[in-house]
């Protein structure tokens, strides 16, 4: 029979984020378990030193989301930015490993956001984040180029996004998020 | 393991696919209705609220919601079964009386069959079995509670003298080298209710490594390693003084 080697993680913060937003179970206790993992999640945010970057990030989306809720936020006829798109670029920022940098935020005409990771003009890495589960992206490294799709579950990031960012940013190299 | 008395009191499979990218969870309503009607009846809305709050120095402040339906959720006449069309694939929940796995394998086959008719899903991302067992552990009058009694790597107290646990939360993720698939297992309580702890053990364990939507055989035989990999989980995580109290048959 096959064994259980090694621990991933034990109460991990981001298994156990994922657990408290993503369900489809339906029963009482569910819901219960829930509430409790919740309750720490909730406790575990409030620390500064562990998660004050991720609220400095979350403070410039917001801020962003604000000043381009109505639609023509561009002066022209750009679409407000999409409450469910600002949720998932959330979700996306609770998700980065810790290796990753928060990115730059840009509001894009659809309604969509643009998490930027920019190292230089020559070389950088754009999410666009709208109203699906579905990410678009683009990367430029010197002369190399690409862009691609790929599904965000709400529990991790996309490895083809992450390996993007990973080639583009840090160029093989290990680096801690500041 | 089978159980004469089973802590279950939901199972949930979820198959996430990637569905294509004009599908309609809304607009495709009727349809997924009429299909599932005659072993699902009730329809239910799992409904997600996005607020949104403007603010701005010197303006009002501006607030909106947005509504959107995240799940259909056909239920069965007695309610105790339920099969969810998500926007991010298919569930089938099975509440408590809880017979077993192979009791619910040909429903759950015949609705993802009919899901896959109607969704026509690109391909299968994960496949993710989930028990959520409730463990009702009786409590003597005046005596401490002690979780080493009953789990096997229990929770503990820094000092069990002078501290008695009030509620805890333990969660952990594990790799199954050999198969790839990962188990996550939360063990939760939150106190004392009568002459029982009650203490939740959500087991749920996960497949990405799924076969094609319409190869049933390989689903199923994922889905029976996660049941295997499941309770490998409960059995190893309990005492046998805790197994006991649900009467184990084999």
């Amino acid at each position: 029979m096959p064994a259980i080697v090694s621990a991933i993680g034990m109460t991990s913060y981001g298994s156990l984020g994922a657990y408290v937003r993503h369900s489809s179970a339906v029963s009482e206790v569910a819901t219960r378990s829930r509430e409790a993992a919740g309750s720490v999640v909730f406790h575990f945010e409030k620390s500064e030193a562990c998660f004050g970057p991720l609220r400095r990030a979350q403070s410039e989306l917001r801020t962003l989301a604000a000043e381009c809720f109505c639609s023509g936020w561009d002066g022209e006829d750009a679409v407000g930015l999409h409450p469910s798109a600002v949720a998932t670029a959330e979700e996306i920022l609770r998700c980065l490993p810790g290796w990753v940098p928060f990115p730059e935020f840009a509001p894009e005409p659809d309604g969509s956001i643009s998490l930027d990771w920019i190292q230089s003009r020559n070389r950088l890495f754009s999410l666009s984040v709208g109203k699906t589960h579905r990410l678009a992206y683009s990367w430029l490294n010197g002369s190399d180029k690409g862009y691609g799709v790929a599904s965000f579950d709400g529990r991790e990031v996309p490895s083809m996004v992450l390996e993007g960012i990973r080639s583009v940013l840090l160029n093989g190299s290990s680096a801690v998020r500041a | 393991m089978k159980l004469g008395n089973s802590p279950v009191v939901e199972v949930v499979l979820d198959i996430d696919c990637d569905l294509p990218p004009d599908f309609d969870l809304a607009g495709s309503e009727d349809r997924f209705r009429e299909a599932f009607l005659s072993s699902y009846p009730k329809l239910r809305k799992s409904i997600v609220a996005t607020h949104h709050v403007e603010v701005k120095a010197g303006s009002p402040t501006h607030t909106s919601a947005e509504l959107g339906v995240s799940a259909h959720q056909h239920v069965s006449e007695d309610e105790k079964q339920i099969v969810q069309v998500r926007r991010e694939g298919f569930s089938f929940n099975r509440l408590a009386p809880y017979s077993g796995l192979d009791a619910c394998l040909p429903e759950i086959e015949r609705a993802w069959r009919l899901f896959v008719d109607l969704a026509l899903p690109i391909q299968i991302r994960l496949i993710r079995l989930r028990y959520i067992n409730l463990l009702q552990l009786p409590v003597s009058q005046g005596q401490p509670m002690q979780l080493s009694d009953y789990f096997v790597h229990s929770p503990s107290l820094p000092d069990k003298d002078s501290l008695s646990f009030l509620r805890f939360l333990d969660q952990r993720v594990a790799l199954e080298n050999e198969t790839g698939q990962v188990v996550e297992w939360v063990l939760a309580s939150q106190g004392l209710d009568g002459n029982h702890w009650p203490v939740i053990l959500d087991i749920s364990s996960v497949s990405k490594n799924p076969p094609l939507v319409d190869a049933w055989e390989q689903i199923v035989g994922q889905i029976q390693s996660l049941r295997r990999l499941n309770n490998q989980v409960f059995s190893k995580s309990l005492t046998e003084k805790c197994l006991q109290l649900f009467q184990p048959l084999e």
